[in-house]
């Protein structure tokens, strides 16, 4: 009796030193995905943060596949480290901060607003807001770096705006996705940890 | 005794306070911006700078440039990558600075997106290293000889040595 009251019961939640061989890998699929997504697919529509559409898309479709607490902050990890260490050498000296921050602020939503991420409503806040992260981090980075506020916050509520825009179109986008890749049963297996 | 709330509601509720939480961080960089904008917003004694770019030699500022300063000098356009650059050459830049003999240019950037410095032999400067108006307002040193990663983007100093 009291076996099958603990089986029914609400699930118990996994975190991320649970993950498999196929999360891991999974993880690290993507997050060099998005890497070279940002690298490499440049669309000359000179609006700040277009870039974020495939890789928030990509972001949101990898933490629905991995429902495992923490994934999403391993994710942002891998993909700054990524990003810092991959021999582009255009970068600053915080961009992991970017790509970290917005892998906590994935992670904290997808827990707090219940529900996963297939849901439009969600994956669009997420997006938004992961995205919008990524853009706190850099201008935090500034500050750090003693960047003069004049320059750091020239455009900022602009770009905000477009952050905001194009990371809702990837979390839209990545629910898109995530819908369709569940139709897969390996994949939907992967989702549910099995 | 009030039924308790259904996941559904619940669900909407934190949707919609996230919601609201990127909407006032969407609000909050507007007021920084204009805050900052045009050395507006801080003290009288301490007024923050508008965005222009330093010439210096031997520590002294030759000149300073605004963005309308940079824009009023003959104009330079390269295709690079498929984008079009336009601005004037730093060689240009140089000549109106009043910039005499020099060894090397050291290019100085905020160094967020990038490296943030580079630095430039004569010959270097003679072969198309010009400036780029950016669509955040701010200027970057760019080239088609130069490598993107050498690319110096919200540049705030050039120092002739």
């Amino acid at each position: 009796m009291s076996a099958e009251v603990a089986q029914s019961g609400p699930a118990k939640p996994v975190y991320i030193w649970s993950l498999t061989l196929r999360d891991l890998i999974l993880i690290a699929l993507v997050a060099a995905l998005c890497i070279l997504a940002k690298m490499v697919l440049r669309i000359p529509i000179h609006v700040p943060g277009h870039s974020g559409v495939l890789w928030v898309a990509l972001f949101v479709i990898c933490r629905g596949l991995v429902d495992k607490r923490g994934a999403g902050i391993l994710l942002g990890g891998v993909a700054g480290v990524l990003a810092q260490f991959m021999g582009f050498g255009d970068v600053g000296p915080l961009e992991w901060t970017k790509w970290l921050a917005a892998g906590i602020v994935l992670e904290v939503l997808t827990l707090v607003i219940p529900g996963d991420l297939r849901s439009f409503p969600k994956a669009i806040i997420v997006g938004a807001a992961l995205h919008l992260g990524k853009l706190a981090a850099l201008t935090l980075a500034g500050v750090i770096l003693q960047v003069p506020f004049a320059l750091l916050f020239l455009g900022l509520g602009y770009s905000a705006t477009t952050h905001v825009a194009f990371g809702a179109l990837g979390g839209f986008l990545g629910a898109l996705g995530l819908r369709e890749l569940r139709k897969i049963p390996a994949l939907d297996a992967q989702a549910r940890g099995r | 005794m009030p039924a308790a709330p259904s996941r559904g509601g619940r669900t909407a509720r934190l949707t919609g306070l996230a919601a609201v939480l990127v909407i006032a961080a969407v609000l909050a960089a507007w007021g920084l911006q204009a805050r900052y904008a045009d050395g507006a917003g801080s003290s009288k004694d301490d007024p923050a700078p508008s965005y222009s770019v330093a010439f210096r030699q031997g520590g002294t500022i030759l000149k300073s440039y605004d963005l309308a300063a940079l824009r009023a000098l003959p104009q330079s356009r390269v295709v690079i990558d498929g984008k079009e650059q336009t601005g004037p050459l730093l060689a240009t830049l140089l000549e109106d600075a009043g910039a005499g003999s020099y060894d090397s240019v050291l290019v100085k950037g905020a160094g967020l997106r990038d490296k943030g410095s580079l630095t430039l032999t004569p010959d270097q400067v003679r072969q198309r290293v010009q400036i780029d108006f950016s669509d955040r307002g701010t200027v970057k040193v760019c080239g088609p000889d130069l490598y993107h990663a050498e690319w110096v983007r919200d540049v705030l100093t050039i120092d002739v040595r």
